[in-house]
């Protein structure tokens, strides 16, 4: 594996994301200075169409690689590189980069799916999974008609389409979570444990929608609880193990 | 002790290589930045950039200097040393809505402005806001979201390059607050300049900012992507600061 | 539990009378009755000679002197020159009163410098004025007009001061950040923010003004309606008495109904002197 990052993007067209010898220490001030060391030397190049499952036991820092590769979490060692063709080099090191280009790259190139649904009250959730499309300019009532669709697939009721998803069921709300994730169809795609509270036949909904985007050709990295939907949605694995020095788990 | 005081306001920040960031021009720009009262340094060699069309949150408690940092940068108080290159009116939105109570809405709305605004932007721009049809009413007439809403359209309605919200939501309560926060997401997102918000809410921070500074004792002491100063915060007292509001 | 033994009524709607008509209307013509029936009574008495007609003339008597005076003219050159003199004391107080008003209000060092002088002055009873006033200016016109002006500047000069030194300085503030110039500030923040006192000061003026007035026109004098008062009690025409008194009761009323309406044209934005409150 190269540690070098420099024109990787441009001699293979393919590499969408790249990650070298990342580490993830969290220094917990506030008591006593604790160190946790939840990722040690991972590294990882990700191509268009393929589908990277993330697989190792609990504490083993997966969701924490995730959100260093979107920029959530700060890497404390290594480089993250994402395809970006407004660069001259062709990649983006989110490693140090200006807010504005890392949220340049959420809207148009890296979507996320994360377990939790955090969104702002009152929306509906129409408007919420047609808004990553309206933010990137399209016209408000082929997002609505999209989301609508999107929506429909994953078998949420059309009579919540209206309502806030604050009161819905954690099944419900995580649906509305990943359609309002997969919407754009982002080149790259970080997915974290989508599936967690799905019920099978919503888990094999799912898992299609994520080999169609793979098909599609983009550039996906997932934590998947169930065997089945990994075996689905895989087209390589990549194992974690949790760092040798930690002094506690950190999920 | 130098104190070079340079605070130099132009229409707007002069489009040139060296006031750009990348592509985008800049909204304001501090350097070096020093206020004292009296004796007692409250902001130490700060420096700021924002561009236009960036939201910016200052989060910090009461004391903090947040809210003298943003009077620096409306021109309320002159800087005691350090530069600031800003434009000559930036947009003032205070925690009070600071209308005049003897002049009708669109009088309001287009104040100093009236050749430029006129009575026809002052209605466009307060229709922006909810309040269309209202250019002949009374600010006496008016709830305190609507008043705070008249003083978002009169911050708005001649296209500034640079926006400073102090807190504008604090008078209000929770329910106006969160359409507030939308209305300001949808107006910003339409105009493009650059803002800055001092606030001590994080969820506002959270919701609307792009990038998020820290600050304690006149000092910035983290910066970065919000959700990432958010989710993983690096100095002690961001640590503190997050760790004490329940999560969102 | 306790039966509900009476019902109460509600007056929901506006009370009405049998005939229909409101009760605000049925009231106001209700205020003019005892005035009404006082001048009928007078009438009645003073024609009937219970009153004597020296003591108390009938109205219609005072109605009588009142076209007379008017008809040949008197009482148009004797109401004028009160009215002038009482103008010209009323701009030139009021003009000086409104700048040192304006001056100190906005100068701590002029307030230093001023304000206690005034204050000074102004603690001297009118009364105790009127000699050295005498020896001044002598009995003639510049005298009774000082008097005049020096009622009304105080009054101005101190609400004027304090309608200025009220102005919300966050108002001040939003100048600033909008970039108002000098006369906008003053012309859209200052005298509207200061409005209220002014007008507190003019009623107070005219009120003082009025007074300052009849004093003054005890001194010397061949016109006006204080020597026309004067002139009647030599003759013990008590007609005439009773006239001045009316006339200066109403032009009272007038100048108070005049302040009345500078309200209403500047101030009907304040809660206070709103007509109505629409939601």
């Amino acid at each position: 594996m190269t540690t070098s990052i420099e024109t990787s993007f441009i001699d293979n067209d393919a590499l969408m994301l790249r990650a070298v010898g990342i580490g993830k220490t969290f220094t917990l001030h506030g008591q006593g200075g604790v160190q946790i060391e939840a990722l040690a030397g991972v590294s990882l190049d990700v191509e268009r169409g393929e589908c990277v499952v993330l697989v190792g036991p609990s504490g083993a820092g997966k969701s924490t690689f995730l959100r260093c590769l979107y920029g959530n979490y700060l890497a404390s060692t290594g480089a993250i590189a994402i395809r970006d063709d407004a660069q001259a080099a062709k990649y983006l090191p989110i490693t140090g980069a200006e807010p504005r280009d890392v949220l340049r790259l959420r809207r148009g190139v890296v979507g996320y799916v994360s377990q939790f649904l955090r969104v702002i009250p009152r929306v509906s959730t129409l408007d919420l999974v047609a808004e990553p499309l309206v933010s990137r300019g399209v016209e408000e009532d082929e997002a609505r008609a999209r989301a609508s669709a999107l929506l429909a697939r994953l078998n949420v009721p059309e009579r919540l389409w209206h309502l806030a998803p604050a009161t819905f069921s954690g099944g419900e709300q995580q649906r509305v979570n990943i359609a309002r994730g997969l919407i754009a169809e982002h080149p790259v795609l970080l997915l974290d444990e989508p599936t967690a509270s799905l019920d099978a036949e919503n888990r094999d909904i799912v898992a299609s929608l994520i080999v169609e985007a793979r098909e599609r050709g983009a550039a996906i990295v997932g934590i998947f609880h169930d065997e089945d939907t990994r075996a689905k949605v895989a087209t390589r694995r990549l194992e974690l193990r949790p760092p040798v020095r930690h002094t506690a788990a950190l999920h | 002790m130098n104190a070079s005081v340079a605070l130099s306001r132009d229409a707007d920040i002069p489009a040139s290589s060296e006031n750009r960031i990348g592509d985008f021009p800049l909204a304001v720009s501090v350097r070096g930045l020093q206020r004292r009262y009296g004796a007692r340094v409250v902001i130490d060699a700060l420096d700021l950039d924002i561009q236009k069309g960036e939201f910016v949150a200052l989060l910090g408690e009461s004391g903090c200097g947040k809210t003298t940092l943003l009077r620096a940068l409306a021109g309320l108080d002159g800087p005691d040393a350090g530069q600031i290159r800003a434009p000559e009116r930036p947009s003032v939105v205070f925690q009070e809505h600071r209308l005049l109570p003897w002049a009708t809405l669109w009088e309001n709305v287009a104040l100093g402005h009236e050749a430029t605004v006129g009575r026809a932007g002052a209605a466009h721009a307060l229709a922006e806001v909810g309040l269309s049809g209202r250019e002949d009413d009374w600010p006496r007439n008016l709830s305190g979201g609507q008043a705070q809403r008249v003083a978002l359209a009169r911050a708005l309605v001649r296209d500034p390059a640079l926006l400073l919200l102090d807190e504008p939501f604090a008078a209000l309560d929770a329910l106006t607050r969160i359409k507030m926060h939308r209305l300001v997401k949808e107006l910003v997102a339409r105009h493009q300049p650059g803002v800055l918000i001092v606030t001590h809410d994080i969820g506002v921070a959270r919701l609307l900012a792009h990038r998020l500074m820290v600050m304690q004792g006149g000092e910035v002491v983290e910066a970065g992507l919000t959700d990432q100063v958010l989710d993983d915060p690096q100095h002690p007292y961001t640590q503190t600061l997050v760790s004490s509001v329940l999560p969102v | 539990m306790a039966d509900l033994t009476s019902s109460r009524i509600d007056h929901a709607a506006p009370a009405r009378t049998h005939s229909g008509v409101s009760k605000a209307v049925l009231y106001k013509w209700l205020s003019w009755i005892i005035p009404a029936l006082v001048v009928v009574l007078w009438e009645v008495a003073a024609r009937t000679g219970v009153i004597a007609s020296q003591v108390l003339p009938a109205p219609s008597s005072v109605l009588g002197t009142a076209l007379d005076l008017a008809r040949n003219g008197e009482l148009a050159v004797h109401l004028g020159v009160s009215l002038l003199r009482a103008v010209a004391g009323f701009v030139i107080g009021g003009s000086i009163g409104l700048a040192l008003g304006i001056l100190v209000g906005f100068s701590p060092l002029a307030q230093a410098l001023l304000d206690r002088s005034i204050q000074m002055v102004r603690a001297v009873p009118f009364l105790a004025m009127l000699p050295l006033v005498i020896v001044w200016f002598g009995v003639g016109e510049v005298a009774k007009i000082f008097l005049v002006s020096l009622a009304v500047l105080f009054p101005i000069y101190i609400n004027t001061m304090l309608g200025i030194r009220q102005i919300d300085p966050k108002l001040m503030e939003l100048a600033k950040v909008i970039g108002l110039n000098w006369t906008a500030v003053v012309r859209r923040i200052i005298l509207p923010g200061a409005m209220p006192s002014i007008l507190t000061g003019v009623r107070y003026a005219l009120a003082h003004a009025w007074l300052a007035l009849v004093i003054a026109e005890t001194l010397a004098t061949t016109k006006g309606i204080g020597f026309l008062a004067m002139d009647a009690r030599e003759f013990l025409q008590t007609n005439v008495i009773l006239l001045t008194i009316i006339i200066y009761a109403i032009i009272g009323v007038v100048a108070d109904a005049l302040v009345r309406f500078l309200e209403v044209r500047f101030l009907s934005w304040h809660a206070n002197y709103a007509q109505g409150v629409h939601k």
